[in-house]
């Protein structure tokens, strides 16, 4: 039980990784009758072209899960860059720092998204630019309020006065401190990112080419039909579920990071 | 004195520290010469200032602090080139900060933050480093098997001992030891101040012993200046000091120490 967030967050790397392989059909080959029920051959049916669904949901892990990576790494980097910055620096580097990362966060993260997305055209590439602008303040903030703490330890003074650069106590004292915060906020900004491109997807901002659970999503619902017949379970209801069980397996894991690296939360019991 | 127009290690002349802006200065007009191979003490109640002239010395004050007057290390003027004091921070002037036993990182075992400081500062290999904290170690009473333990396996008095280890691992001029004594026990007090000359004697080193507690500078100090508010109330050779204080303040301060008898002139 203890192990199932990586348990499942492994399974959809390895099917991501896999899915060439795994997926019986091309994702985007023309294999059948439109809207075929589940088969032997087509084991979720088939879209309103005719595609293999199942091919489509494996295929579509790769695109959710590399934007997530990309942009979620990226958003959680250049947080974790700003608020080391303001937090050590201090002074007017963190006044400004800090005064643009509220300006972020006082923005509406939905229509931002919308209205970038619109102006800049559809693609992947769009995605994670959108993400990382929209999301990279909240752990700045919460990295500046760590490395504030770090900062005043003795141990920091003491190496400081014996001679250290800023640099080197930076790499020796507060970022090791950092490490399980940071951990924590990388999976927590990965399994956002995967969110937001799913949604943006399914809007039809995302890129129109490439096959993505959020793109098969919005292609099942630009169907009028949809929900004339029982085609919506096995059309709209596998990536819904593959997406709700990676964020979920996302969120396991990042719980079961923070048990392990926070010797105060042992087994399940939070002690002062 | 003899030495009074030859250069003093460290020179501090009207000295002022404020720590922000529209502040009342913590240190003002404060004069103190330490000679080579002298150990000075500074005696004053708490908030008096003393620490914070440690620290005005390293330029380890908050930055909204501003330091005034002059403190000449060696003929170096510390307050003129700010940039060169990295040079000067623990290979020429320790300190041992006042909680230097909660000075150490929890994660990092206790041989490798003193050997850090021979890697760092002088290049030395990591395992001739290492080497060389644990015959430290040993020199200051200490098992050389306390490298390989983090600082919450050793008591408070070890810790205290580690540090004053590591203020003396470069072969400084000056170590600066801040209330040496104020978080531990009688015995183990008595142990630290005893290693104090010890540090002396071994080292050749000046030291500035900074305390509120007449007994630790008695013991090992050569002049004392008593400070109150910010200010030097007076100065002179540890045996005079003592026993005939001329300020109120210092007759106040020796007044608190139990052992009354230890500087009463005898008769």
């Amino acid at each position: 039980m203890s192990r199932s967030g990586l348990i499942i967050s492994a399974a959809f790397c390895a099917l991501a990784l896999l899915a060439p392989w795994l997926a019986p059909y091309h994702p985007k080959a023309d294999t059948d009758v439109p809207l075929a029920a589940p088969s032997a051959r087509h084991l979720l049916g088939t879209d309103d072209v005719g595609r293999d669904i199942l091919s489509q949901v494996i295929s579509g892990s790769r695109i959710s899960i590399l934007v997530g990576l990309i942009a979620g790494l990226a958003a959680a980097a250049l947080g974790l860059l700003v608020g080391l910055l303001a937090g050590y620096l201090g002074g007017a580097v963190d006044r400004i720092l800090m005064r643009t990362v509220d300006v972020f966060l006082a923005m509406p993260r939905l229509p931002l998204l919308i209205l970038l997305a619109a102006y800049l055209g559809a693609g992947i590439w769009v995605v994670v630019i959108c993400f990382v602008l929209v999301s990279w303040a909240m752990p700045a903030r919460v990295v500046r309020a760590q490395v504030r703490v770090e900062k005043q330890r003795p141990y920091v003074t003491s190496a400081r006065l014996s001679g250290a650069r800023s640099i080197y106590v930076l790499r020796k004292h507060i970022v090791p401190a950092l490490s399980p915060l940071a951990l924590a906020i990388v999976i927590m900004e990965i399994s956002h990112a995967i969110m937001i491109e799913a949604g943006m997807s399914f809007l039809g901002l995302g890129d129109p080419t490439a096959t993505s659970w959020g793109t098969i999503l919005h292609h099942a619902f630009s169907y009028p039909a949809l929900f004339l017949s029982d085609a919506w379970i096995w059309w709209a209801l596998p990536p819904g579920v593959c997406l709700s069980l990676l964020l979920l397996g996302l969120a396991l894991l990042a719980m079961e990071v923070e048990r392990k690296v926070d010797p105060r939360i042992e087994g399940g019991r939070l002690g002062g | 004195m003899a030495a009074e127009n030859a250069r003093a290690l460290l020179d501090l002349s009207s000295l002022e520290v404020t720590y922000g802006p529209d502040q009342a200065p913590v240190v003002q007009d404060l004069c103190l010469r330490i000679e080579r191979g002298q150990a000075v003490g500074i005696l004053g109640e708490s908030g008096a200032g003393k620490s914070t002239i440690a620290l005005a010395i390293l330029d380890l004050l908050p930055r909204a602090a501003r330091r005034k007057g002059r403190i000449h290390f060696d003929g170096l003027d510390l307050l003129g080139r700010a940039e060169s004091i990295r040079a000067i921070r623990f290979r020429r002037i320790s300190l041992v900060l006042q909680d230097c036993m909660n000075a150490f990182n929890p994660v990092i075992r206790i041989g490798e933050q003193i050997a850090e400081l021979w890697v760092c500062h002088e290049r030395t290999r990591w395992k001739e480093a290492l080497r060389r904290a644990g015959a430290l170690l040993e020199r200051f009473g200490l098992s050389a098997e306390l490298t390989g333990s983090y600082p919450h396996e050793l008591s408070g008095g070890m810790r205290q001992r580690v540090a004053l280890a590591m203020a003396v691992a470069l072969s400084p001029e000056l170590v600066i030891v801040d209330e040496p004594t104020s978080a531990l026990d009688v015995v183990t007090a008595n142990a630290v101040v005893e290693l104090l000359g010890a540090v002396r004697r071994e080292s050749g080193a000046s030291l500035l012993v900074i305390s509120h507690d007449v007994s630790v500078l008695a013991r090992c100090c050569d002049r004392i200046a008593v400070m109150g508010e910010g200010r030097i109330l007076e100065e002179g050779p540890a045996a005079r000091v003592l026993r005939q204080p001329e300020h109120a303040a210092t007759r106040s301060l020796i007044a608190a120490v139990p052992r009354l008898a230890a500087f009463r002139e005898k008769p």
